[in-house]
């Protein structure tokens, strides 16, 4: 016998983020390999299904930096813009590159513009931190105005590529094109967070100054963050370019970068799931409110603010608050059951509280 | 061996620590008590890197720790926990342990992306310990909790269980029993006695509760305002009316009770 006095009783943990499993994981895949059969002829359903992986992808790499890093970003949009750029620059003009290698270009420039974007900011904090990244975003569009390789003003044609026989010009290749980006990317991401480099982001995360005494370099821990959520943001920024057509400064204004944001909000921190259901959430809301386009941003900010009252942990929490709140009301019944039998037991001391007789 | 000479720190005006001398010998549970206030936990900051004083050398085994960024003193075998515990509260109670161990692990993003052997061994070891040390403890029971559900006891074991993953030459304990109920003390007093025959270790372990800081340890040295005022063995330390003045009808940090 030998168990720490006053322990809690063992319970089941309950997951980070929804884990539905590998079936489930699956079954959603298959569905969406599948969607294109159903709806593939229609080009607006399936651009916006492209547009909605793309976007899955980019609150992924966000929630990557926000919600398991801790580290706040309302730049997002100058990360897809450099990818997206870097796409269309070298596919102009490297025509005979194969498409894997133009897509990992995207990702690794755009993940150097991230580390030395790292390099400062992982130096600061909170209200700081989202300035400088506010910057960032707001100066990458400026400069694609005023740089010659990125066509000014007018941006840049995405010339056409093609994977194997199927263009990416055309909606239903460029539907799976993201599909696998976003799956591939999903998995990685999964991987590397269930390692010691994701321990490490999520210790940094809970307990900054702490970290050093279990040998972790804070900074050097953040840059690597920027680092690796600006690579795949830069990934989504290829399938972006071809999404797109044309790259231009005004794709990638302010409200973009607020839209990721709020998606990561939306569907709950530190939740790989719920990014993906929140970009896909906000695309149609954002669709669904075109005709009122004025209203969007407002659309998107009352939506953060409900999330943040209500539930902050956002739809990927909502699983775990009704398990709560179910496994609560059965502890209530089972001790109002007990109290109805043994109405003279006193309960055993808790951890909880500080019982001290003497 | 930990060996402290010469020990200035100040900040600002006040001296928090004034020329200390402290000795902490292999597989030894040192105690270093004192009233609030008096410099016991800047002592533990400034072995661990955090703080750095003005004068002074720590040497561990001969090395400077001075020279160490505050996340290189763990690769020295030297850990500690932390008087407000603070625990990783979004990652599993094992998660937290295998965070203690993670510096062992040198395969940068790439390798742990695609799992090679030495980071699935790297995991494995790690959990196998994890499991050790939450047996030890006596807390396997919420080895799969989230640490910011638990309860401050368990939060407690869990902060000191971290610093234990190591297999640590020296653990450095900040007051592992302050906010326990008695049976908690005790229980957390039996487990760090068995400290360095289990692990090895040498601790260095500061309480307010001098009966738990007397009972467990062969060393004790006293602090008050930033000074030694003791170090000896507990007999003698008990016995001491400079002690019992600093305690008692000492001055401003003088209500911290001693009990017997």
């Amino acid at each position: 016998m030998s168990r720490f006095p006053g322990l809690g009783a063992a319970r089941a943990g309950v997951a980070r983020w929804v884990r539905p499993g590998a079936a489930a994981t699956l079954a959603v895949l298959v569905v969406a390999a599948l969607f294109p059969l159903a709806e593939g002829r229609s080009q607006s359903v399936m651009g916006l299904a492209t547009l909605a992986l793309t976007y899955g992808l980019v609150t992924l790499s966000l929630n990557l930096l926000m919600g398991y890093g801790g580290q706040v970003s309302v730049g997002h949009g100058g990360f897809l813009a450099v990818g997206a750029y870097t796409t269309a620059i070298v596919a102009t003009h490297f025509t005979s590159l194969p498409f894997i290698v133009v897509l990992l270009l995207a990702g690794v420039v755009t993940g150097a513009v991230g580390f030395l974007l790292g390099l400062p900011a992982g130096r600061l904090r909170s209200h700081y931190l989202a300035v400088a990244t506010l910057g960032f975003g707001l100066a990458m569009p400026q400069i694609a105005l005023n740089l010659g390789i990125t066509g000014g003003f007018t941006g840049l044609v995405t010339p056409t590529a093609a994977v194997g026989r199927f263009t990416l010009n055309s909606p239903v290749p460029l539907y799976y094109l993201a599909l696998i980006v976003l799956a591939v990317s999903a998995v990685a991401i999964r991987s590397i967070l269930s390692s010691p480099t994701g321990r490490r982001f999520m210790a940094v995360r809970d307990s900054e100054h702490t970290a050093p005494a279990m040998g972790i370099n804070p900074w050097r821990t953040k840059v690597l963050l920027f680092t690796l959520s600006a690579f795949f943001c830069g990934l989504a920024g290829y399938v972006f370019a071809f999404y797109i057509g044309v790259v231009e400064p005004a794709s990638f204004d302010f409200a973009l970068s607020l839209f990721f944001f709020a998606a990561v909000v939306v569907g709950g921190m530190a939740s790989i799931w719920g990014s993906l259901i929140g970009a896909a959430l906000l695309v149609v809301v954002q669709q669904e409110s075109l005709s009122a386009q004025a209203y969007s941003e407002t659309i998107l900010g009352v939506a953060v603010i409900i999330v943040l009252l209500l539930g902050p942990g956002g739809l990927a929490a909502v699983p775990r608050r009704v398990s709560g709140a179910a496994s609560r009301a059965r502890a209530r019944r089972l001790e109002a059951a007990a109290e109805a039998t043994s109405p003279h037991q006193s309960p055993a001391p808790s951890s909880a509280g500080t019982p001290r007789e003497g | 061996m930990l060996q402290i000479e010469d020990l200035s720190l100040s900040f600002g005006g006040v001296r928090a620590i004034d020329d200390l001398r402290l000795t902490v010998a292999d597989g030894t549970i040192t105690a270093l008590i004192g009233p609030n206030g008096a410099g016991k936990t800047s002592v533990l900051n400034v072995i661990s890197g955090f703080y750095r004083p003005q004068q002074g050398r720590v040497l561990h085994d001969g090395f400077d720790l001075l020279t160490l960024p505050p996340y290189r003193v763990i690769q020295r075998g030297i850990t500690r926990s932390f008087q407000n515990v603070a625990l990783f509260g979004g990652l599993s109670v094992v998660d937290n342990l295998i965070v203690g161990f993670d510096h062992r692990s040198h395969a940068g993003v790439l390798r742990n992306l695609v799992r090679t052997p030495a980071v699935l061994r790297h995991e494995r070891v790690a959990r196998q310990r994890a499991h050790e040390v939450l047996e030890f403890l006596g807390i396997t029971a919420i080895a799969r909790r989230r640490a910011d559900e638990l309860a401050f006891g368990e939060r407690k074991l869990v902060d000191l269980g971290r610093a234990l993953m190591p297999h640590p030459r020296l653990v450095l304990l900040d007051e592992p029993t302050a906010g326990l109920f008695e049976a908690q003390k005790a229980w957390l007093a039996r487990v760090l006695s068995r400290i360095p025959a289990e692990f090895g270790a040498a601790v260095l372990v500061i309480d307010h509760d001098m009966r738990l800081a007397l009972g467990v340890s062969s060393r004790v040295a006293v602090m008050d305002f930033g000074h030694k005022i003791a170090d000896a063995t507990p007999g003698e330390v008990r016995a001491d009316p400079v002690v019992i003045a600093a305690y008692l009808g000492g001055g401003p940090g003088g209500n911290a009770a001693p009990d017997q």
